[in-house]
């Protein structure tokens, strides 16, 4: 039989917080998101204490003083480094692994024995390693291992569901809104029709279901019934763009400070590219004003470039990003959020000449390779392009935010 | 069952080949090796391994001083005698060696001015890793 493993970190960045500073374990523990704006991730003393994802920061003063609620910005350069290592230490466990996000993965653990035990080796490798809680649901299906995992995660971190007995008893009390692919408008749907378990979903006639959820839904339900629907996808597909999107620690409206912003934002992406090894063909610029602050006048303005030639060379996206911001830039607004989006990628590399006069592309690779190697070893903008700005006054806030403890020198923990 | 752990570095072996220009073929080629590095020497599960710095003089005596680099591997199984790094509740990190002894579980300084400190009950101690190398930079 087919068997599915999730594996999925406990209340990922607060863990990865907590190795670190192990002093918080036990405590509640908030991380912000960026620009520390509002709550991303809480640890599980905090969702006991009923706070959810997204709400303000700045709303949550009190509860914080009340609970003394430890605070965190989020430090993607870790939680990136904690998930590299989580990911590579659980391939270990399998032959087939597809990681589904920053802390989910699922590993096929098809022909392998003594499944339960297996599941607390794991689990105890992770806790131990790496110093992360996870858990880990074991199923015939990727849809019956989310489930297992979510109840897991309430009991000893590891469910095996291999048998008819073990996943009848784990839908009878499963929440249907809770199933994996299950948004709110189909639990609505489903709970008006009556159907509030996972156990009487996987019971309706397939017909009805293909009526009203389409083949999505009917390749959920089938999954319920332990018919394999869903592949591990191994490969990923190459992205079909990327983007650079933030918000601003304050409101800016000078076009000159907005400008570094946006320069900033095109020399990431540019970098971004060429990691991936591949070229744009257009971007589109984005600036947003304050949508929170109804008493303020409102702009959105978005601009789409097509290049001449497909490129990821900073020098020449940080010119077509300038000529996007000109072009949608209005004066007496206040802007928060400004982005930078790549469309159209290509590996196409079949071209040699820039369409900008100064700019010579024979020798565009030594120039950005030096200019990628001294910012990947000495941090993000230790080389920087003149209009990205020096003290860069829009930038996001992080006020609470902790050490790069595993990617930067200066940052290592200290013991006495 | 048995689990087999790839080799990690196996994915970063870059490969390259001399470039020679008037196409004499280099007589070291076929011969090439991996050049030495040290975290071939020190890291035996980079997965698993990171880094501290040693602050203060309490290992003096085992030839650990302040700004030493610790590497610490957090997979291995701390024994007896192993230098460990320990997170002291409200005291904070600490590298200390790791002594068992008649039942009695201690984590000792290598320097006579630091008083042994014993895990017991009272005080909760949590072993994160054993060292496996000190790394010291001259300049």
């Amino acid at each position: 039989m087919l068997m599915i493993c999730l594996c999925d970190v406990n209340n990922a960045y607060s863990s990865f917080e907590r190795i670190f500073d192990p002093n918080l374990e036990g405590k509640p523990l908030i991380v912000l998101s960026n620009n520390d704006g509002s709550v991303i991730a809480r640890s599980a003393e905090v969702k006991v204490l009923g706070v959810k994802t997204g709400v303000k920061f700045f709303e949550l003063k009190p509860l914080i003083k009340k609970h003394n609620i430890q605070v965190r910005s989020s430090n993607y350069a870790l939680y990136a480094d904690m998930s590299d290592r989580v990911m590579c230490t659980l391939m270990n466990f399998s032959p087939e692994q597809e990681i589904y996000s920053i802390d989910e993965c699922f590993l096929n653990l098809q022909g392998f024995t003594d499944l339960e035990n297996y599941g607390h080796k794991i689990r105890n490798t992770m806790l131990h390693n790496i110093g992360v809680p996870i858990s880990i649901g074991i199923a015939p299906t990727k849809t019956l291992a989310k489930l297992a995992n979510k109840i897991a995660k309430k009991g000893t971190g590891v469910l095996l569901l291999d048998t008819e007995e073990k996943i009848t008893a784990a839908l009878k009390d499963f929440p249907v809104g809770d199933i994996w692919g299950i948004g709110w408008q189909y639990e609505r749907k489903l709970i008006d029709a009556g159907i509030t378990t996972a156990l009487e979903l996987s019971k309706q006639k397939e017909s009805w279901i293909l009526q009203n959820f389409t083949v999505q839904g009917l390749r959920l339900v089938r999954e319920l019934k332990s018919i394999k629907c869903l592949d591990l996808e191994l490969f990923p597909e190459r992205k079909k763009g990327m983007c650079c999107t933030r918000s601003f620690g304050k409101r800016i409206a000078e076009y000159s400070e907005l400008l570094e912003a946006v320069s900033s934002y095109a020399a990431i992406l540019s970098s971004k590219l060429r990691k991936e090894k591949v070229f744009a063909t257009q971007i589109s610029v984005l600036i947003q004003t304050d949508f929170h602050r109804k008493d303020l006048k409102q702009y959105n303005g978005y601009k789409t470039i097509v290049f001449a030639e497909p490129t990821n060379d900073t020098r020449e996206i940080i010119q077509y990003a300038r000529k996007g911001l000109d072009l949608i830039y209005k004066k007496g607004f206040e802007y928060k959020r400004a982005g930078v989006m790549a469309m159209n990628l290509t590996d196409n590399t079949a071209f040699q000449s820039s369409i900008f006069e100064n700019i010579d592309r024979n020798k565009s690779k030594p120039l950005l390779d030096i200019y990628d190697t001294l910012n990947s070893k000495y941090g993000r903008g230790t080389l920087q392009f003149a209009s990205e700005g020096l003290d860069k006054k829009w930038k996001a806030k992080t006020d609470y935010i902790s050490k790069k403890y595993t990617t930067n020198w200066n940052d290592i923990l200290k013991a006495k | 069952m048995r689990l087999i752990y790839p080799d990690p570095s196996i994915h970063k072996i870059h490969s390259f080949s001399s470039k020679v220009p008037a196409g004499f073929p280099s007589p070291a080629e076929g011969y090439e090796e991996k050049r030495l590095s040290l975290d071939d020497l020190l890291i035996s599960n980079p997965l698993a391994t990171f880094f501290v710095e040693m602050e203060g003089d309490s290992m003096i005596e085992a030839n650990i001083q302040t700004g030493d680099i610790a590497v610490v591997d957090r997979s291995l199984q701390a024994k007896h005698n192993d230098i460990v790094l320990a997170y002291i509740e409200a005291s904070g990190f600490t590298i200390k060696r790791l002594i068992k002894r008649s039942g009695k579980v201690f984590l000792y300084p290598a320097n006579k001015k630091y008083t042994p400190i014993e895990i017991s009950e009272f005080i909760e101690v949590r072993i994160w890793g054993v060292v496996t190398g000190i790394v010291r930079k001259c300049l």
